[in-house]
């Protein structure tokens, strides 16, 4: 045995002693930061915990209907008492019970959207709560792949949709009426816009929502009468009268107006509903009336007169004759010449009075006018000034018409003569021609005149134009704007009997320094059909049996346009509205190659119809017919992006050429 | 023999946490510690068994060679039990297997009637760095304060016993050719260290009910 020095024990003991030092300062530390990780994780625990205390109590709390599925399963794997309130579920199971009774083939379609969108947002969905009633829902859902769930909210909107129902039933209701019916708030923005002022007034709703209604409506020259109105409205609550309105596309009209303000519950005033009725053609054909009926008494009292005067020359005619046989001197022959010469004129002027008064019956026999009006067009050039430059821009080939010859010449005659006297430094005269359909729109707009096929003559001159003041008495018997002695005032009036004695109708056109266009329509003779044929113009080709669509609201437009299209070896098919002509183009969208559509429609639109179709179809081929002026700067791209337009009324060969144009138009 | 009353306290000591451990077997001993029960149960035994045969005067080192593979093998799988990592699990089963192959290696080297200069060291370096990974995964995974658990009591005692054992080890060689006064002064030191390491295990079986009692049930 031997003793160990003392370094030997200093080695085992320091060695020791730093051993376990070490070892359990490496404890020492792991305890102390297990400690602090540890009170961390505590807080964060804790604060988890107060989170998912808040967030359960608004989950439970909730108005809305929360509840979250097995993303795998599609089971439910909590909801709320809100949820099971919608569910009309007293319990749990009870709720369960409903869920599942609702799994049918379109939860089976929200399901599939949700999984193969990851979520789902106001999906409106109907439900069968547990007490059996119907509930709608709206459905907001998003799914949590990694946690393998979709959560979310439902929301019982079966209230809310009742109210939108109700709202929605009663603005179709509004929708319907004829009347033009928008709401203004106190500052005359609109709120309200329904169809019939879409209509009316070629604003549709959205263009208009927010806007001030005079920026529209009622420009500068109109808004004094509309702010007029406006103030009688907020001062005494209610105001009728008539206004004049700018509609989009057309010429003013007048509308009959009754504003009313309306107020809150409070009695505050709110806004002003106002109700319009277009009634342009009312007032027009009124004064169409009054005027006829002007014209009427005029008529009586001047036949009446002219039969008095026929009794009074009568007698001075004849005694002429006799006193020329015992006159034997010189100057009392002279004397009876012009006796007898003023007497025969007076007679020629109260036989024109007569032909104004009760119109001529002569022989009425089927004719081709363009052969009067070449022998018309040979004798004034004849006859005018040589610095009246004559153009005859008339057809070979209208249709004939069933008249007197002689008349009919006078007619022409009279107008050229008139056009001369507008232009006494020269100027142009032109006559024109057309067949053309008088629509049934048109028809309405004119007293006494029929729809159906006219041939349609024009008889312009660049000279002075006609006042306005006189403009409706032209055609008065004795009105005359020539010195004495230069006219009778009676080649108008006798003009207009003649053409009504033939069933026509006469309008003028006119503006001052820049002349003046007659139109005259006389009905076309389109009865016998061979007679037609030969009238048709030949240029024109046929088609190869191709399908148009003609889409317009007047029956007898669209059977005239149809046979005509048919005549040229057309196929064609007829929509009254923009809604039929939908239906019809989804069924036939690859047989059709043209449509032909009116632009004013009930239901659906003429912009709405070519939008839908263009949707349908972008390559389709169409042409609008409208009786309204296109302005220049139009921006709407329905319009503008058809292929042709046919400004009604319309010649056959507009229409046939037009369709032949269109056809051989390349489409991109 | 004369063997002083402090070796035989200390012996006497490592049945502490055997008692205690049964005491709390079925409340957490069981789930908390499981096998490493066995380990100290092992300790206990084969202490009183140096104890008897040093009080007769026969040889007991070879106890030291299979209280070595035992420590190592009872340690590695009650560790191996403790972890959920499979990777882990399979490094400290190599471990094991490996110790063993070793520990038989051994046998041809060391006398199994002498004392153990490689297998005890080798199997308390062991133990030392399989604890100290061990340690780090408790306090990683712990949802508790450490010095609340069973197991860091275990782990932390192992560890302090495992560097205490290490200088007493590397040293054996020399202390066993010590005259008995001297070596006397060592074995006191290893006492005092041995009551207190037991007295951790222990209160690695009572930490959880004093935890229980503090929160006021």
């Amino acid at each position: 045995m031997q003793s160990l020095p003392n370094e030997f024990w200093w080695a085992l003991g320091l060695g020791t002693v730093v051993l376990i030092g070490v070892t359990v300062g490496i404890i020492f530390t792991i305890v102390l930061g297990q400690r602090r990780s540890f009170q961390q994780k505590l807080l964060q625990a804790q604060e988890l915990a107060e989170r998912d205390r808040k967030y359960r109590n608004l989950f439970e709390n909730s108005l809305a209907g929360m509840i979250r599925f097995d993303l795998a399963t599609g089971e439910v794997l909590d909801a709320n008492t809100a949820m099971m309130r919608i569910f009309r579920s007293a319990a749990r199971d009870q709720f369960n019970r409903a869920l599942r009774a609702n799994r049918n083939a379109e939860w089976d379609r929200l399901w599939d959207l949700l999984v193969t969108r990851g979520r789902i947002e106001n999906y409106e969905f109907s439900i069968r709560a547990a007490d059996g009633q119907s509930v709608w829902l709206s459905i907001s859902l998003a799914t949590f792949p990694s946690e393998g769930v979709a959560e979310g909210v439902m929301v019982d909107i079966t209230e809310k949709r009742a109210a939108a129902e109700q709202i929605r039933e009663q603005a179709e209701l509004l929708d319907k009426t004829a009347d033009a019916i928008f709401v203004l708030d106190l500052t005359a923005h609109v709120q309200y816009w329904n169809k019939a002022a879409e209509q009316q007034f070629g604003w549709p709703s959205h263009e208009v929502h927010r806007r001030h209604v005079t920026d529209y409506l009622f420009p500068s020259t109109l808004s004094n009468d509309f702010q007029k109105a406006i103030g009688m409205v907020r001062e005494r609550g209610e105001w009728r009268g008539e206004l004049e309105i700018s509609p989009r596309y057309k010429s003013a009209i007048i509308a009959e107006c009754r504003f009313t303000l309306v107020r809150d519950e409070h009695g505050h005033p709110r806004a002003i509903l106002c109700l319009a009725s277009d009634i342009t053609e009312k007032k027009r054909l009124e004064t169409q009336m009054l005027r006829a009926q002007r014209m009427e008494s005029i008529g009586t009292l001047a036949g009446g007169i002219a039969h008095d005067l026929n009794n009074i020359l009568a007698p001075i005619v004849v005694s002429i004759d006799i006193l020329k046989r015992t006159v034997v001197d010189t100057l009392g022959k002279k004397t009876l010449t012009a006796i007898e010469s003023s007497a025969r004129r007076g007679a020629d002027m109260v036989k024109q009075v007569l032909t104004f008064a009760r119109g001529i019956q002569g022989e009425r026999v089927s004719m081709r006018v363009e052969h009067v009006i070449g022998e018309v067009v040979r004798l004034i050039e004849e006859t005018f000034p040589r610095s009246i430059e004559v153009h005859n821009e008339v057809p070979r080939k209208l249709w004939p018409i069933v008249g007197d010859a002689t008349q009919i010449h006078q007619v022409f005659m009279n107008l050229c003569v008139n056009a001369r006297d507008a232009m006494e430094n020269g100027g142009v005269l032109t006559l024109r021609a057309q067949n053309a359909v008088v629509s049934e729109e048109f028809a309405r707009g004119q007293l006494g005149v029929a729809p159906g096929p006219y041939v349609h003559f024009q008889v312009s001159d660049t000279g002075s134009g006609i006042p306005e003041t006189i403009r409706e008495k032209v055609f008065e018997p004795f009105f005359t704007t020539k010195e004495v002695g230069k006219g009778t005032g009676l080649g108008l009036s006798t003009t207009l009997g003649i053409v009504k004695s033939h069933g026509g109708f006469l309008t003028l056109d006119t503006a001052l320094g820049r002349g003046t266009t007659f139109h005259i329509y006389f009905p076309a003779d389109v009865a016998d059909e061979e007679r037609s044929k030969e009238t048709s113009v030949e240029a024109l080709r046929e088609g190869n049996d191709e399908l148009i669509l003609i889409v317009d609201d007047e029956s007898a437009l669209r059977d005239v346009a149809s046979s005509t299209l048919e005549t040229y070896r057309y196929r064609t098919i007829t929509a009254e509205d923009g809604a039929r002509a939908l239906e019809v183009f989804h069924d036939r969208r690859d047989e059709i190659r043209v449509v032909i559509t009116d632009m004013m429609m009930p239901r659906v639109g003429g912009a709405e119809l070519i939008r839908e179709i263009r949707r349908l179809e972008p390559q389709a081929r169409i042409v609008i017919m409208t009786g309204m002026r296109i302005p220049d700067d139009i921006q709407i791209d329905d319009i503008k992006s058809v292929d042709g337009v046919l400004q009604k009324p319309f010649t056959t060969e507009d229409l046939v050429r037009t369709v032949q144009e269109v056809l051989l138009a390349p489409k991109a | 023999m004369y063997i002083p009353f402090y070796g035989v306290l200390a012996t006497l000591s490592t049945f502490l946490p055997v008692l205690v451990g049964a005491v709390r077997w079925k409340a957490d001993a069981r789930k908390e510690v499981g096998l490493f029960y066995f380990l100290l149960l092992f300790n206990a035994i084969s202490a009183g068994l140096q104890l008897v045969l040093a009080s007769f005067n026969i040889n007991n080192l070879w106890i030291s060679h299979v209280s070595a593979l035992a420590e190592v093998e009872l340690v590695l799988f009650a560790f191996r039990s403790w972890q959920q990592n499979e990777t882990a699990r399979t490094i400290i089963l190599s471990a094991a297997v490996f110790y063993l192959i070793t520990w038989v290696f051994l046998r041809f080297i060391e006398e199994f009637t002498g004392p153990s200069l490689i297998a005890f060291p080798v199997a308390r370096a062991v133990v030392m760095v399989f604890s100290f990974q061990m340690l780090y995964v408790l306090a990683r995974d712990s949802e508790a304060p450490l010095l609340n658990m069973p197991r860091f009591w275990i782990v932390a005692t192992t560890m302090i016993s495992g560097a205490a054992a290490i200088m007493f080890f590397a040293l054996q060689g020399m202390i066993t050719r010590m005259q008995v006064s001297e070596v006397v002064r060592v074995f006191y030191a290893y006492w005092t260290l041995t009551i207190l390491l037991n007295c951790s295990y222990s209160w690695a079986f009572l930490c959880k009910a004093s935890q229980t009692n503090s929160g006021g049930h």
